[in-house]
């Protein structure tokens, strides 16, 4: 068995003669183990931001008024609120023919970021057999987007400053001066200005990157963009699993009350989980679990077990997409998993009784964010 | 689809390997490249790999060797093996 002595390696099959519908298959999951990360909050990725605030209202005029200069922009907020989507927004309306390229500045060690931004010349160092481009080249004549740049280790930012001010990149063990024709949008959900005080983050970069601010408030203080998420992402979980959620007005009420602290990412996976638990459901303010149930006590442990208990195994009337559902509920399991290893990859591969590199590959699959270093990296190349 | 990422055919039978390029661009994946197992790694020259469909039909050590020499160059290349087999090697 290749999987056996090659441990490591994503491994697939292709039988012959080749089936359409079974490379179709093949090329999406290669795709995939490519894509930058997604969440299911980023329900809006394709179509812009969605709410009906006057905070959306502002922001999606300011993407509209920036797109197109070329400016740099700055993207504040806190986790979940949707930073890469209005990164990808400005993308889209700029016009630029080259891709948008993301980098999670805070996933990745210090010593492997110089040589993901700006690449390596082959023998740079150890294991370099050969040249690579790095994510700047990657994004020549589009947009890099600077996850979580507040992470950005300090002597990075003295590297990514002379880059903003020359437009120049230097592959890692390499002489020659590379141009690069990259448009920077930059996110974070730190205060940098603190930051500075601290002497964590320098200050003549983030006035290179402060050019053009764009706050995205939490979803507690724009309560009115809830129903439209919701729907949102009922529509885009009836795309993925064929299955169909129902708020009543109660529940909707309740969802729109709760303060949201993971904010839109939150919501999308909440709603995600009601979808591969009671899909079909008709869900009203009762069958909701604490903390939307404010009348209540709070029982955490027992609002955990609530949402995870197992739905039966009946079949809708309408009938559903097995494998799509089944992926779903390997879906909620892996991430159950991970989040009860306290994000370590091979410790939740002991609990689901499957190998590390299989996990990964699944994690890969499912766009799953964790906290394994190890992992962000392997994910990140 | 990540639009710069090249999928890269290795055989040593040029007409099969041409073959299976056709119909991965028929389904429309724009950068596809053959290459033999000797000189894969001058044929994708600076690119980024998506993937590496390697026929079965090779000797089993060459394709152990190409698998190690993908794994060392980038061990996150999903590594596609075409085979004519019904049974399957697949990591799931």
């Amino acid at each position: 068995m290749l999987s056996k002595a090659f441990p490591w390696a994503r491994l697939y099959t292709l039988r012959q003669p080749v089936q359409f519908d079974e490379l179709g298959e093949l090329l999406e999951e290669i795709w995939a183990a490519h894509s930058p990360r997604r969440q299911p909050g980023d329900a809006h990725v394709a179509d812009g931001l969605v709410g009906e605030s006057r905070h959306i209202a502002r922001i999606t005029t300011l993407i509209e008024r920036v797109a197109t200069s070329g400016a740099t922009v700055l993207i504040t907020g806190e986790s979940g609120t949707g930073k890469e989507v209005v990164a990808r927004r400005i993308h889209h309306l700029s016009g630029r023919k080259g891709q948008f390229v993301a980098i999670n500045c805070g996933a990745i060690p210090e010593q492997l970021l110089e040589s993901e931004l700006f690449g390596y010349e082959r023998g740079a160092f150890t294991g370099a057999v050969a040249r690579r481009i790095g994510r700047f080249e990657l994004a020549h004549g589009g947009t890099l987007f600077l996850d979580e740049i507040g992470d950005m280790p300090m002597p990075m930012q003295v590297k990514l400053l002379r880059v903003l001010q020359e437009h120049v990149i230097e592959r890692v063990g390499g002489t020659e001066s590379i141009e690069v024709d990259v448009r920077i949008v930059a996110a974070t959900h730190r205060d940098l200005p603190r930051r500075i005080e601290e002497g964590l983050f320098r200050e003549d970069l983030y006035y290179r990157l402060n050019v053009f601010p764009i706050e995205i408030p939490p979803l507690r203080e724009r309560p009115e963009d809830i129903p439209p998420l919701v729907h949102e992402m009922i529509g885009r979980m009836h795309a993925r699993y064929g299955v169909r959620l129902h708020f009543t007005n109660d529940a909707m009420a309740a969802l729109s009350a709760y303060s949201w602290p993971g904010n839109a990412r939150e919501l999308g996976n909440f709603i995600e989980r009601l979808a591969v638990i009671r899909p079909h459901a008709r869900i009203d303010a009762d069958a909701l679990p604490w903390p939307f149930r404010q009348d209540e006590p709070a029982d955490e442990a027992a609002a955990a077990e609530e949402i995870v208990a197992p739905p039966g195994h009946s079949l809708p009337a309408e009938g559903l997409d097995l494998k799509a559902h089944l992926a779903g509920v390997e879906r909620d399991l892996i991430s159950a998993a991970l989040e009860r290893a306290g994000g370590v990859v091979q410790r939740a591969a002991d609990e689901l009784g499957v190998r590390r590199t299989t996990l990964v590959e699944k994690i890969n699959r499912y766009g799953l964010r964790v906290r394994d270093a190890a992992l962000a990296e392997d994910r990140d190349e | 689809m990540p639009g710069t990422l090249l999928i890269l055919i290795v055989d040593e039978e040029p007409e099969r390997a041409e073959k299976l390029k056709s119909v991965i661009e028929f389904m429309d994946v724009p950068q596809v490249r053959v290459a033999e197992p000797g000189n894969w790694r001058s044929r994708i020259g600076d690119r980024r790999l998506a993937a590496v469909f390697i026929s079965d039909a090779l000797e089993r050590g060459v394709v152990h060797s190409v698998i190690a020499e993908v794994g060392e160059h980038d061990p996150n290349v999903p590594i596609v093996v075409v085979e004519k087999r019904r049974d399957t090697n697949r990591d799931d």
